[in-house]
């Protein structure tokens, strides 16, 4: 029986696979080809004609091929700077076919089947192209056998017809044939049986008259369901083997995993080893050990500060907008720089050149549409823009965060109103304009916005003439009150790139990007009195008042050079100008704090890649010197990567490397209003750069189906810096003074993987054992664990695919994290009678949190059209589907002389519905 | 892969079952000193301990009546007397501009404070020392849209050349005082006193809503030392961020502070 070709699924960058799984390999020199490189091109669903073509006109390399079975078979593979050679040996894999490449890098691939002794395939020319010369035999003898594609075994009855003749040559029993007089070598031959699907051989002068050998294939049962059965193979997750602790992902997969009514890239990462997954609040990154603002988020090129919606809940990305996410956890290359853990690099969705789309999504928690158009054959556009609606989910998850709801539009007593209005909104376009083959440019344009709008409004008194008043009201004055209760968070990014080729060996990348993050926040009172006598009008406004607004403002280049073969020398510069501003105001009158700060920030970066030992081995060092104009000073990061082949499929790696951090993100708790973030500079008093060293080595092993890896860090920190604002105690000042705490911090942890690439079901299990401790004077002199210390984690992801379902499950384990309770409380009359309750702390985190665990599972039914191509999904998940009380943090009241605890839990159960179609 | 995959989850879940510790919270027993030095008056220190979250643990067997409390001034150094429930001593009496220290020992560790005592606020003036304001009841509504008459706020001014602290607050002082607005029904009945915050001001406005009652209203505008205003700075209840209160108490927490203060006096008159 025939088996369905597979496709190709996850994909492991490695320069020198095993020859375990190739069944026949001719012998192979090196050719010009070992030293063409695929830098970073994902084939996803595209048929090896198309890939075939496509490497041949990149490339300038002659591929020869069976045309008919390329566009019928498809290539699912993500090259990551890997040799052309490498490229066509991939493609082939699993393919059923087999390549050949001549000295002088001409490529041919043809099909194989089940090798017999008796065939001399290697010297067959490939009939399955049609000859295009002169013929050069007339009226010749032909004979040969014909064979079953799959298994090789001889066909007998197969009925063989040429062009111009009513004659009919059957097989034997033997499946040999015999044609005694063949009109020349360039007909073709067309050979049928029951069962199979014709089969057209071409005959060209090179042919072996005496033992041709025609294979034919089985019939499939329905193109559908053969385009089916390779819509069940996506690449969900791919590990990338190129650069130690990184992982790629494809956010358009992300659909097929469990999601709180968004499928979120974020939340996606958050599956993997070495990146918590227990922080529902937050959608950023705590990754090994580190904080969300030490991971640098680029989409695009441009830095995104504040990554989340919805109090954290979800990610202010849309996935439907993205092409690719590559996460960097630690020892990144020194191309990247500013942060002290680790990198998120995204890249916006580049539209089809050739085909327009659009499509939509909706949820339970907001809808999504998206377009690609090709407007013309060097430009195309992508557009995306989602909101949410105050459905069941955002109410839900507001509720439980801000302690109030927030479908509220109530009248309270005096004819007040309240109202309120929230909501998150993004917006992403992508314009990419090739102005030929070796130019191209780039614009990406990002939004997002928060917004929590509680209006209360009511009237007193009454206008002289008429009106009545409402109780309480004052006499011939009147007026309005005001509260406003606001506040925003909008990200705004944009960048325009220009991709260059220099030539064969040196391109180069340059982008001008701008960053603008600004959040306020609004809890006044505003009250308008008009004296009934004077008319006069007083505007009295009392409150708080935060802002906090962030611009950035960058240049980069970047320059990638071959020198040789195996080794790329990469230069760049870039230069940044920054600008913070926040400001803090009570009632008005009064600003507390007022702080602008300026710098800029210069430097450049050298990277040298070395790949040697037949490509088993490569070594990266690089470095990294900026000057911030903040501190006066220079850095200099030396990093340094390697890696080594020690077997087939068995590579070791290892990474060191310094880390800079010049802009900070503070969380500054205020009871009233919930805690709120804000960035600040680094500068010569207050705040120092800090400073991050990695030391990380691991194993990994790709054999098959199969991926184990097992990766140790350590990351010393220095200068973090901690914050709190105090009621200033000192005469004269004003009354809020901001404390700067430096102190000194380390992270450690082994993480282990185990994956399953391929198959029906697919999917991964890690374990994370970490540690995170910091130590700041002012908490004493020993090292506590950090807020964000979690001991265990241990995450198993599966996906089983069963034709148009997919069924999948999360489940999350992590200790739980630390926390501070009070030691005890005491009392203070105040001199106007009033009690106030104070807690009295002995130990910072000295408390641990019960484990958190939630197990999440999802179902999604995909549609496709009639070519076969996924037109969309309708899926349901559950999210903590056994609905475990997960702590968030605590709380404490003082009651008489005892303290009460209270949990502020996340989540419970929470179902969600997405609907989503695209025309193609 | 299901075989596999079952056995490590047992595992890590065996594993990770030994992991949680938890113990009670540490109680380190200092003492809670509240004391108020006002001018004028003698000095009334109060001392106790705190309520911890665990009875009973981590308590010393320091006797809160029996202990040693120094304060001194700038010349001489007074053993104060426990008497009642504060310690006291009814020879001093506390005198502006003043530098005071407390200091006492207790479980092992020696507490101490020291405050200045502010001086008399200077060139006190009130804008009214009487207003008028309309009653209002049911009987207001009954005969159409009423007219009211708002008197001006009440305006007290003072001098504060050096930028320090003040703070007024306003109480009634009249016997079963009559409402201002007796509209709502079954309402809690609104507190006697209102204040507003320490802070660095040299006036106040009082609107006249602010007063509640008619009767006399006893205004006092404290003179207060930063350390009071301390003790108004909002605190966190939240296991993510509780840290301990500022205080001025060394080895200790609490308040230890001298006031000054000058008295008005306001009539809410019924019109």
């Amino acid at each position: 029986m025939r088996k369905l070709a597979p496709v190709c699924v996850a994909l492991f960058v490695c320069c020198d696979v095993s020859a375990q799984i190739i069944k026949k390999r001719l012998p192979q020199r090196l050719t010009r080809l070992d030293s063409i490189f695929l830098r970073d091109e994902h084939f996803r669903m595209e048929t090896l004609d198309s890939a075939y073509r496509y490497f041949a006109g990149k490339f300038n390399v002659s591929i020869t091929y069976d045309t008919l079975y390329a566009r019928r078979h498809y290539l699912n593979y993500w090259f990551s700077n890997t040799p052309l050679s490498r490229a066509i040996e991939i493609s082939t894999r699993e393919q059923r076919l087999r390549y050949s490449i001549d000295s002088v890098g001409n490529v041919v691939i043809r099909r194989s089947g089940k090798v017999l002794a008796e065939d001399t395939v290697s010297e067959q020319p490939p009939v399955q192209v049609k000859y295009a010369g002169a013929a050069t035999k007339k009226n010749f003898i032909l004979s040969g056998r014909v064979i079953d594609f799959e298994t090789g075994e001889p066909l007998a009855g197969a009925t063989l017809l040429l062009p111009g003749s009513a004659e009919i040559y059957t097989t034997s029993n033997e499946g040999h044939f015999i044609i005694p007089n063949v009109t020349n070598d360039t007909i073709t031959i067309t050979t049928s049986k029951v069962g199979y699907k014709v089969s057209y051989t071409y005959l060209n002068p090179g042919v072996e008259t005496r033992n041709l050998v025609i294979e034919m294939e089985q019939a499939t049962k329905t193109k559908l369901e053969e385009v089916s059965v390779i819509a069940k193979r996506p690449d969900i997750v791919l590990n990338s083997e190129e650069h130690i602790s990184a992982i790629k992902m494809t956010p358009a997969k992300l659909a097929e995993l469990p999601n709180v009514g968004e499928k979120d890239v974020m939340r996606g990462l958050q599956l993997m080893p070495g990146v918590s997954a227990a922080n529902e609040s937050s959608s950023g990154l705590y990754v090994r050990g580190g904080t969300p603002d030490q991971n640098l988020v680029l989409y695009d090129g441009y830095i995104i500060y504040h990554v989340d919606h919805l109090y954290g809940f979800f990610s202010a990305f849309n996935a439907n907008a993205m092409k690719d996410v590559q996460l960097y956890k630690g020892g990144f290359d020194a191309i990247f720089g500013g942060r002290l853990s680790s990198v998120t690099e995204i890249t916006g969705k580049e539209a089809d050149k050739k085909k327009f789309n659009l499509g939509a999504d909706i949820s339970l928690l907001s809808g999504n549409i998206f377009t690609e158009i090709p407007v013309s054959e060097k430009i195309s556009i992508t557009a995306a823009l989602r909101r949410s609606w105050k459905g069941p989910i955002y109410n839900w998850i507001f509720n439980k965060v801000s302690g109030t709801n927030s479908d509220e539009s109530a009248s309270g007593p005096g004819g007040a109103t309240t109202e309120t209005n929230a909501y998150f909104f993004d917006l992403n376009t992508k314009v990419n304009y090739r102005a030929n083959k070796n130019n191209e440019f780039i614009y990406s344009y990002f939004y997002s916005t928060d917004k929590v709008d509680k209006v209360q409004s009511f009237s007193f008194g009454s206008p002289p003439g008429g009106g009545g008043a409402p109780p309480g009201g004052g006499g011939g004055n009147f007026g309005a009150n005001d509260m406003t209760d606001l506040t925003t968070f909008n990200n705004r990014g944009m960048s325009m790139q220009w991709m260059k080729k220099w030539g064969k060996h040196l391109k180069s990348s340059s982008a001008i990007s701008y960053s603008n993050f600004f959040s306020d926040r609004n809890r006044t009172n505003e009250r308008t009195t008009t004296d009934s006598v004077t008319a006069e009008e007083t505007t009295v406004k009392t409150g708080v008042i935060e802002h906090n607004n962030l611009k950035d403002v960058s240049l980069k280049t970047q320059f990638d050079w071959e020198t040789f073969s195996g080794n790329t020398l990469t230069l760049g510069a870039f230069a940044s100008y920054y600008d913070i501003k926040y400001t803090y105001s009570q009632d008005d009158t009064s600003t507390i704090l007022d702080r602008q700060n300026y710098s800029t920030m210069a430097g450049l970066f050298l990277q040298n890649r070395y790949r040697f030992l037949k490509q088993k081995a490569e070594l990266k060092p690089g470095i990294r010197a900026s000057y911030f104009e903040g501190t006066g000073k220079y850095y200099f990061e030396p990093r340094f990567a390697a890696s080594y082949k020690l077997l087939p499929g068995l590579t070791a790696k290892g990474a060191y490397g310094h880390f800079y951090q010049f802009v900070n993100q503070i969380t500054r708790d205020d009871v009233l209003s919930g805690s709120s973030e804000f960035w600040t500079l680094a500068d010569k008093t207050n705040v120092p750069v800090s400073k991050a060293i990695h030391y990380i080595g691991g194993l990994s092993y790709d054999v098959n189906d199969y991926l184990f890896s097992a990766e140790g860090y350590y990351k010393q920190l220095t200068d973090i810096t901690q914050y709190s604002m105090r009621f200033s105690s000192v005469l004269g000042s004003k009354n809020y003074t901001e404390h700067f705490f430096t102190g000194q911090g380390y992270t450690r942890g082994i993480e282990l993987m185990a994956q399953k690439k391929t198959g029906k079901l697919t999917g991964w299990v890690s374990y994370t054992l970490g540690q995170a401790y910091n130590q700041f004077d002012v908490y004493g002199a020993s090292y506590l664990p950090a807020n964000q210390d979690v001991t265990n984690e241990f995450k198993i992801v599966g996906i089983y695919k069963l034709g148009k379902w997919d069924y999948s499950a999360t489940w999350i384990f992590a200790s739980g994290r630390p926390y501070t309770a009070p030691g005890g409380s005491y009392q203070v009359t105040l001199l106007d009678g009033t009690v106030k309750d104070y807690f009295t702390v002995t130990s910072q985190n000295s408390l641990r949190l019960p484990s958190y665990h939630r197990l999440d599972v999802a179902v999604n039914r995909h549609f496709y059209n009639d070519k076969g191509k996924e037109i969309g999904y309708l899926g349901l998940s559950l999210f903590n589907a056994y609905n475990r009380t997960n702590i968030w943090y605590k709380q404490f009241y003082v009651s008489g002389s005892e303290i009460t605890e209270v949990n502020v839990n996340y989540l419970g159960i929470t179902p969600n519905l997405t609907l989503s179609l695209k025309m193609h | 892969m299901r075989m596999p995959t079952l056995s490590i989850i047992c595992f890590f879940l065996v594993a990770c079952s030994a992991c949680n510790k938890s113990t009670s919270p540490d109680y380190n027993d200092r003492p809670v000193v509240i004391s108020y030095l006002f001018a004028g008056r003698h000095p009334t220190v109060q001392i106790s301990r705190q309520a911890s979250t665990s009875s009973g643990v981590g308590v010393s067997s320091e006797n809160l009546k029996t202990l040693k409390v120094y304060l001194s001034d700038d010349s001489t150094v007074h053993l104060l007397r426990f008497s009642d429930t504060v310690y006291t001593d009814t020879n001093v009496v506390v005198a502006a501009g003043r530098n005071y220290k407390l200091s006492f020992l207790y479980n092992g560790k020696e507490v101490t404070a020291s405050t200045i005592i502010p001086s008399h606020p200077v060139n006190v003036s009130s804008s009214a020392t009487a207003i008028w304001l309309d009653k209002i009841d049911e009987s207001t509504f009954a005969s159409g849209p009423p007219s009211f008459s708002m008197p001006d706020p009440v305006d007290i001014e003072w001098t504060n050349d050096d930028k320090s602290y003040y703070m007024l607050v306003a109480e009634n002082t009249t016997a079963d005082p009559e409402l201002v607005r007796d509209t709502i029904s079954n309402s809690s009945r609104p507190a006697f006193s209102f204040r507003n915050q320490p802070s660095v001001t040299a006036s106040v406005r009082l609107p006249s809503m602010s007063f509640e009652y008619f009767g006399l209203y006893r205004l006092v505008l404290y003179h207060l030392q930063p350390e009071y205003a301390t003790l108004y700075e909002q605190e966190s209840n939240s296991s993510q961020s509780l840290t301990t209160p500022v205080t001025n108490i060394v080895n200790g927490f609490g308040i230890f502070t001298g006031i000054n203060a000058d008295t008005l006096y306001l009539q809410v008159i019924k019109n």
